[in-house]
């Protein structure tokens, strides 16, 4: 047993979990998904604005769709493309600000094909989709000057961001904004506990493109997830036993 | 299969020009595939460099707008349209190494950014102090962690003693590093998770609203 065939047999247990939930949806005994606040949120952050006639303000972050972290991007696309959904159901004005470069021809599609679905793609004002300059210091600069200019009702912050996170938290404090962050950066867990109303953090911003999407399917493979988890932990618990009688397992489970 | 299905296609292309990645990954050296990624790459600067014209043009499209409609410190934008159409035209007749860019970059882009990095900072310590609450027994428990690391930190208290420091290394060799850890493994299966879904082509979300 070397290195590898450790890593392959908890990747095998990932496959089957997955294969296993994927088949029970086909009998359509469909698992019950724990609810997320954050994107429960949603619908109450584009109600809170139509009701205020005041915007929703999204920023989609400054990662780019070439690095590893472009999980988080998606997933920002995703939450975005809901909003997009919401506020062009409700009406609602919804005003984008653009950290990269990159996302701009996506995110004018997304916008575009929720105004069209919606039956408005005339109340898409392609002026509110803005590129905030591509870098850290001009996206809070930027930021800082919508939230001032426009008084967003409802501020989402996803994606990829550094230490910005808290300042954006602490604008929306001072602006009285109802505020949302999704993150997968660890260092900024605590300010997006601390500073905004709802966060969608770690796993479960990764795993809110699924719940959104209410798939079935997807949704089974996040449950997939869960229990793999699970397992992991019944693993090391083991692995710490052993390692207390002195016997090592970590050798086996390394690539 | 309808070449109209544009969502389709975007998925094929995805999954085969994801394979092309993962298979050179573990077969390094394989020549056509080498290259193949080497023109891919290319491809991805090109892109990139593509999207910053983008970029250049929606700034663009919006300062001019909101200069005609004489909005909210419309000046702010003239200023902004000025300074960007200069350096265009200095980098382009120059290049990047013309002494007018090169002066404006060293004594104006880089000094101003890490004021302003300076200030955001600031900004991010009076967020801190003014939003955190000591409402429950785990909020306390991470205000106590937080004062101990600070102590722990303050030059005079390394010099005199070392108690607190100890302490504060004892915090982030185990309770903070295990807790890291846990978020960390539980990302790391995320992100492996979302990419098996969007290689398969099952999440397709970040590609939009679809008619139903």
């Amino acid at each position: 047993m070397n290195d590898l065939t450790g890593f392959l047999f908890l990747l095998l247990i990932l496959v089957f979990y997955v294969y296993t939930y994927w088949t029970s949806v086909k009998r359509n005994r469909i698992p019950h998904f724990r609810s997320l606040a954050g994107l429960v949120a949603l619908e109450e952050m584009v109600g809170r604005a139509t009701e205020m006639g005041r915007p929703v303000f999204h920023s989609t972050g400054l990662g780019t769709l070439y690095s590893s972290g472009v999980g988080t991007v998606l997933a920002s696309f995703v939450v975005f493309s809901e909003v997009a959904n919401k506020c062009a159901q409700m009406n609602t004005e919804l005003i984008v600000g653009i950290g990269a470069a990159e996302h701009i021809p996506i995110i004018t599609a997304l916008a575009e094909q929720a105004y069209a679905v919606a039956g408005v793609p005339e109340n898409l004002n392609y002026n509110d989709l803005v590129f905030l300059g591509g870098t850290q210091s001009a996206l809070v600069a930027a930021i800082m000057e919508i939230m001032d200019s426009r008084a967003p009702s409802s501020f989402l912050v996803t994606g990829s961001y550094g230490a910005d996170i808290a300042t954006y938290g602490g604008l929306a404090r001072e602006y009285g904004t109802l505020s949302l962050c999704g993150t997968t950066n660890t260092y900024q867990y605590p300010y997006a506990v601390a500073a905004y109303d709802y966060w969608l953090i770690g796993e479960d911003f990764l795993a809110a493109a699924a719940v959104i999407s209410k798939d079935p399917v997807q949704i089974s493979n996040i449950w997939a997830g869960d229990l793999f988890r699970f397992t992991l932990c019944i693993i090391m618990a083991i692995g710490v036993i052993l390692s207390w009688v002195g016997y090592n397992i970590t050798q086996y489970l390394t690539m | 299969m309808n070449l109209l299905r544009k969502r389709e296609i975007s998925v094929y292309l995805l999954f085969i020009t994801s394979m092309v990645f993962i298979v050179q990954y573990y077969l390094p050296g394989f020549d056509p595939l080498d290259s193949l990624i080497s023109l891919l790459g290319n491809w991805a600067v090109v892109f990139s460099a593509m999207a910053m014209g983008l970029g250049l043009l929606n700034l663009a499209t919006n300062s001019v707008r909101k200069i005609q409609k004489r909005s909210k410190e419309w000046y702010f934008d003239a200023w902004l349209l000025f300074i960007m159409l200069l350096v265009l035209v200095l980098g382009g007749i120059g290049g990047a190494k013309d002494e007018r860019y090169l002066w404006i970059f060293n004594n104006v882009y880089q000094q101003l950014s890490p004021t302003f990095f300076g200030f955001a900072y600031l900004y991010m310590c009076s967020v801190a102090v003014l939003t955190f609450r000591v409402a429950n027994w785990e909020t306390a428990l991470l205000m106590l962690g937080g004062v101990l690391v600070m102590i722990g930190n303050i030059p005079f208290i390394q010099v005199y003693t070392g108690a607190f420091v100890s302490l504060k290394d004892w915090i982030f060799a185990i309770p903070s590093r295990g807790v890291f850890t846990a978020f960390r493994i539980s990302m790391a299966l995320g992100f492996v998770l979302i990419g098996i879904r969007t290689l398969l082509g099952i999440e397709r979300g970040y590609m939009g609203a679809e008619e139903s």
